[in-house]
């Protein structure tokens, strides 16, 4: 018998870490071609052609790039804390990874179905913070310090935009589940009544994964790469993964708060056994990624005092108007969601 | 064992086996001028690095602090605001004008005027 | 001084110059009225022309349509 139960604990063991590995290995390779939809595309914004060498059209371009990276010395400068040095990507990339952890990619197709899960992705999106705080710190060099201190104030004031939108379109859906807030949008995309809650709530996302008017620690004439400077190799490798996967991570969870998610208008009755949901879901993110780096290519770099006053007088006020707004609404048309 | 978990242990095996490859694949060739820290050109001078900063910075975290917990307990109401009822919510309301008034404060004290010190 | 005064004496004019200086900090208050303003309003008016808000979800179970025997004592003794 005691056999018996060993083998079921194993058994359930794999069946766990092929779930995992069925959700990681496609975010892996999804971030790996992020980087290379940006270089197209930027390519394409400024009529260029872009890597296109590597494989048809330089789609292998980022796993030669990625195989570069891990073939080259790290180097870690002899005035660094080497424990915290280390220790910074590794934690940012954890910190990023994580947060896949509860995205519903279809009707219960999702590793955990957290009924706290907004709040967990807060939690991770803060915990990011510590990343660039130990690397710019670990680093020792004034080029890092400035950017990561540059980073962590311009990432903390925009989380607290981050988090007053997704309050309000906690308020609509009425609960702290991913799978319960699309399942409330099935008659209407939350980007319909919240226009103004998704424009703030989009601004501060491109300022928590530090995109470009907000790409302030990186202000390349000033700090060089910001906090990440004295990195080199497989652990700026980390950094970059970090970087992109909150991207796509953000670009999904926008399609989730916002777009509906994985529900698509009933254009055509599917009566195939194949579901489209989860291509829905990766089509709307696919557009947020597109958003980004569109961004990228367009809009100039605001200066430092512009980024934090922009955040602190113009964003909150406007934030904490509608956190009183919607729920005045709600109680006044009787229509709070139980 | 849940697939949370997995996560949670898989995620760092991952970094550590890339950690790995690099220790195992590249090549290891410190001399000194390489390992020195990022300079444009001369060696950089001891004590500049970790050195005072400015207050601005630590304001905003402050800030952030105090701002980003009065946000966190809002949040339960945004979850039961059918069941408080209407006296919760007028109670959600009042919190919220003491802390605009709190904001208005330190908009007026200029605790965010990061251009104007920046001019002294 | 005095300029302060006038500027309050012209109530909408006083509005009219903030929304101009500081559109943000205006449109924001404005809004944040509007909300508490809504409250206080709509629901008698919705009242009035006939709305019987829905009724609540039973949180318990039904109470039984009889007398409560009052305990006492103890089961198993």
């Amino acid at each position: 018998m005691i056999n018996n139960n060993l083998i079921l604990i194993i058994l359930n063991t794999l069946i766990s870490l092929i779930d995992v590995l069925l959700v990681l290995l496609p975010v892996l390779l999804s971030v790996a071609f992020m980087t290379i939809i940006e270089r197209k595309q930027l390519a394409a914004h400024q009529r260029r052609v872009g890597p296109n060498t590597v494989g048809y059209y330089g789609i292998l371009q980022p796993f030669s790039d990625a195989l570069k990276l891990i073939l080259k010395e790290t180097v870690i400068p002899s005035q660094s804390n080497k424990i915290l040095f280390y220790l910074a990507p590794v934690s940012t990339l954890i910190f990023s990874l994580l947060g896949w952890g509860i995205i519903p990619f279809g009707q219960g197709l999702t590793l955990f179905d957290f009924s706290l899960g907004i709040l967990y992705t807060l939690a991770l999106s803060s915990l990011g913070v510590y990343g660039v705080l130990f690397a710019g710190w670990s680093a020792n060099s004034k080029y890092a310090f400035l950017g990561s201190l540059r980073s962590t104030a311009a990432m903390i004031s925009y989380e607290l935009i981050l988090s007053s939108a997704i309050l309000i379109v906690i308020l609509l859906a009425g609960s702290f589940n991913f799978t319960t807030i699309i399942e409330s949008q099935e008659a209407i995309w939350f980007v319909v009544p919240l226009l103004p809650v998704f424009i703030f709530y989009f601004i501060s996302i491109l300022a928590e994964t530090s995109r470009t008017p907000f790409d302030l620690q990186e202000a390349e004439s000033e700090l060089v790469a910001g906090f990440f400077t004295e990195h080199s190799s497989i652990i700026f490798v980390f950094f970059f993964l970090a970087e992109y996967s909150s991207i796509v991570l953000f670009s999904c969870i926008t399609a989730i708060l916002f777009f509906g998610g994985y529900n698509m208008p009933e254009l055509f009755v599917n009566n195939t056994f194949i579901s489209l949901q989860a291509v829905v879901l990766g089509l709307k993110t696919c557009v947020f990624c597109f958003m980004f780096v569109w961004f990228r290519a367009t809009l100039p770099r605001l200066r430092y005092d512009q980024l934090i006053e922009f955040c602190w007088l113009n964003l909150l006020p406007v934030a904490v108007a509608f956190i009183i707004l919607v729920p005045c609404i709600l109680v006044a048309f009787d229509i709070a969601p139980y | 064992m849940d697939n949370i978990s997995m996560l949670f242990i898989f995620v760092p095996i991952l970094s550590l086996i890339l950690l790995a490859l690099n220790l195992l694949l590249a090549p290891h060739l410190p001399y000194e001028a390489k390992v020195s820290a990022y300079e444009c050109g001369y060696v950089a001078l001891p004590g500049q690095t970790r050195s005072t900063f400015q207050i601005q910075f630590y304001l905003v975290a402050i800030l952030f602090l105090v701002f980003d917990l009065e946000i966190l307990l809002i949040l339960p109401i945004a979850v039961s605001l059918y069941q408080v009822g209407t006296f919760g919510f007028s109670v959600a309301v009042i919190f919220f004008i003491v802390l605009t008034i709190g904001f208005v404060l330190e908009i007026g004290s200029g605790a965010i005027n990061i251009s104007t010190s920046a001019n002294h | 001084m005095a300029s302060v005064f006038s500027s309050f004496r012209y109530g909408y004019r006083y509005l009219q110059r903030q929304a101009h200086e500081q559109p943000v900090i205006f449109y924001s208050c404005v809004l944040g009225l509007i909300g508490p303003a809504m409250v206080m309003t709509i629901p008698p008016i919705r009242r009035k022309y006939g709305y019987v808000s829905p009724e609540r979800p039973p949180t318990t179970y039904p109470l039984p349509n009889r007398a409560r025997v009052p305990v006492s004592g103890y089961d198993d003794e």
